[in-house]
């Protein structure tokens, strides 16, 4: 279970998460939609310390952290129980797909390169990569390298997975292919919290959505309660300008 | 004027043997030009309090100071102090003893790292953000972040760079004769100082030169080669 309270943000005078409390339970895929700017993406980044909170408390699995206060110690053992996929995949561009995998695993596991390579080659065939383990990322399409991407998180066995619009940087005819592993990671149990312009893709997968902005949950529920029976204005506005959902 | 194309080759011949000095002279400082600047370049980066501040003001200091300017000093003040010190300190030891090279060994260093310094600093900019953020995501530490992910993404980048810092610190390695440092430029002058023949002389060392150079530039397009097959083609943004 992951327990969020209370996150506060400020970029200079900027507030930009003002209060979030969020309670995730195993297992459950969240999906968070809102207006660029609205704090998702800070919100998500704030989970494994990428970015630091001013103020709030975070709980992941038995551990837990203080924004204001957590050590360096602290800090890395969130970041453990952590894994994320980028909007622009954000793969070493020094290391080859399986490297890239299994860099996390060997470096900051510990875990015996043998052992981790096995589980490397078997992720990227799970994500349909097999035969690209000795590929750079600039051999990849940008569907492939976030594939990467996504194997690389798997490969940490997190107790969840941040996902950073992990399709919004594709091409559209490549979003697909990156969809359906992600879905296919959902329905294997992983616990997935997802920010996404994808609204179809969040109606199919969502166990709960979330629609943020400026800062603040505005409203949530299942996705029958959010897209089909919305009860806040905002909500209804924002739904209104973003494409046909389903 | 007519050139002594004999001269030439009798002072090409003479310099030759020199080559390891001037190669010496620009190598070692290369290394520890390497070694220091980017130490300095990654306190400036994290913006160590204090240590950023003052490294900061020395380079601002040392880049405004010609070589030649700084060479003479150097040798000044060693040639003036180091025999007191040397005593002081109940060495043996005595400045006439000490040999010249090692002072401008000393004074190309500085020049080599405060302009790597400024190399590596532009290199490590130039690293997306999103890397180092891929790195803590996965567990890894500032330290094995900067090993494992940032050095490495910095070898192309830096590589050409530090090839004319090696080209540039060949041609200052020129101004040893100053401090009475024999190298190819002097062996080729040596030649004629019977003859007269400077003009040739110093023909023959320019051809030395360029020979080194093109050399170093040969070296340096060969790595970006090899690098450029393994990962840097199309990558950077």
């Amino acid at each position: 279970m992951i327990k969020i309270q209370n996150i506060h943000k400020k970029f200079g005078q900027n507030e930009i998460l003002k209060g979030v409390d969020l309670t995730i339970e195993t297992g459950e895929v969240v999906v968070i939609i809102g207006p660029s700017g609205s704090g998702k993406t800070t919100f998500l980044r704030c989970l494994n310390f990428l970015e630091r909170a001013d103020q709030g408390t975070l709980q992941i699995g038995e551990t837990t952290a203080d924004f204001k206060q957590a050590t360096k110690k602290q800090i890395l053992a969130i970041r453990k129980k952590t894994a994320m996929v980028f909007q622009q995949y954000a793969l070493f561009f020094n290391r080859t797909a399986l490297e890239n995998v299994i860099e996390g695993l060997v470096i900051a596991r510990r875990i015996p390169k043998k052992e981790a390579t096995e589980k490397g080659k078997a992720l990227l065939e799970k994500v349909g990569l097999a035969g690209k383990e000795n590929h750079y990322p600039h051999e990849l399409s940008g569907g492939q390298q976030q594939r990467v991407g996504i194997a690389r998180a798997l490969a940490l066995n997190p107790e969840v997975i941040l996902f950073d619009e992990p399709t919004s940087a594709l091409d559209p005819e490549l979003v697909g292919e990156t969809l359906d592993v992600i879905k296919q990671v959902a329905n294997e149990g992983s616990t997935l919290v997802i920010v996404t312009h994808e609204m179809q893709f969040a109606y199919e997968i969502a166990d709960r959505v979330i629609f943020m902005e400026n800062g603040v949950i505005v409203e949530q529920g299942t996705p029958q309660e959010v897209f089909d029976y919305t009860k806040e204005q905002r909500t209804k506005n924002f739904l209104a300008r973003t494409a046909v959902y389903h | 004027m007519k050139i002594d194309i004999n001269a030439i080759i009798t002072a090409f011949k003479a310099a030759i043997p020199y080559i390891p000095v001037t190669l010496r002279l620009a190598l070692i400082p290369l290394l520890i030009g390497t070694a220091v600047g980017l130490i300095i370049a990654l306190i400036r980066f994290y913006r160590l309090p204090i240590l950023a501040k003052f490294f900061s003001g020395i380079i601002t200091v040392g880049k405004g100071i010609p070589i030649v300017l700084s060479l003479i000093v150097a040798y000044l003040v060693f040639s003036d102090a180091f025999d007191s010190i040397s005593q002081a300190l109940g060495w043996s030891l005595q400045f006439k003893d000490i040999n010249r090279e090692y002072i401008a060994m000393f004074v190309l260093s500085l020049y080599a790292s405060i302009g790597l310094s400024e190399i590596f600093r532009g290199a490590l900019t130039s690293i997306p953000q999103d890397q180092w953020d891929a790195a803590a995501s996965i567990g890894l530490t500032q330290v094995q972040t900067i090993r494992r992910v940032v050095l490495p993404q910095m070898v192309p980048i830096v590589l050409p760079m530090i090839c004319s810092q090696l080209i540039v610190l060949i041609k200052a390695s020129a101004l040893v004769s100053l401090v009475s440092v024999v190298d190819v430029l002097n062996g080729a002058l040596i030649t004629s100082t019977t003859s007269y023949t400077f003009l040739e002389s110093y023909i023959a060392a320019a051809l030395i030169y360029w020979g080194l150079s093109i050399l170093i530039e040969q070296l340096s397009g060969f790595f970006e080669r090899h690098y450029a097959r393994k990962f840097v083609r199309g990558t950077f943004v």
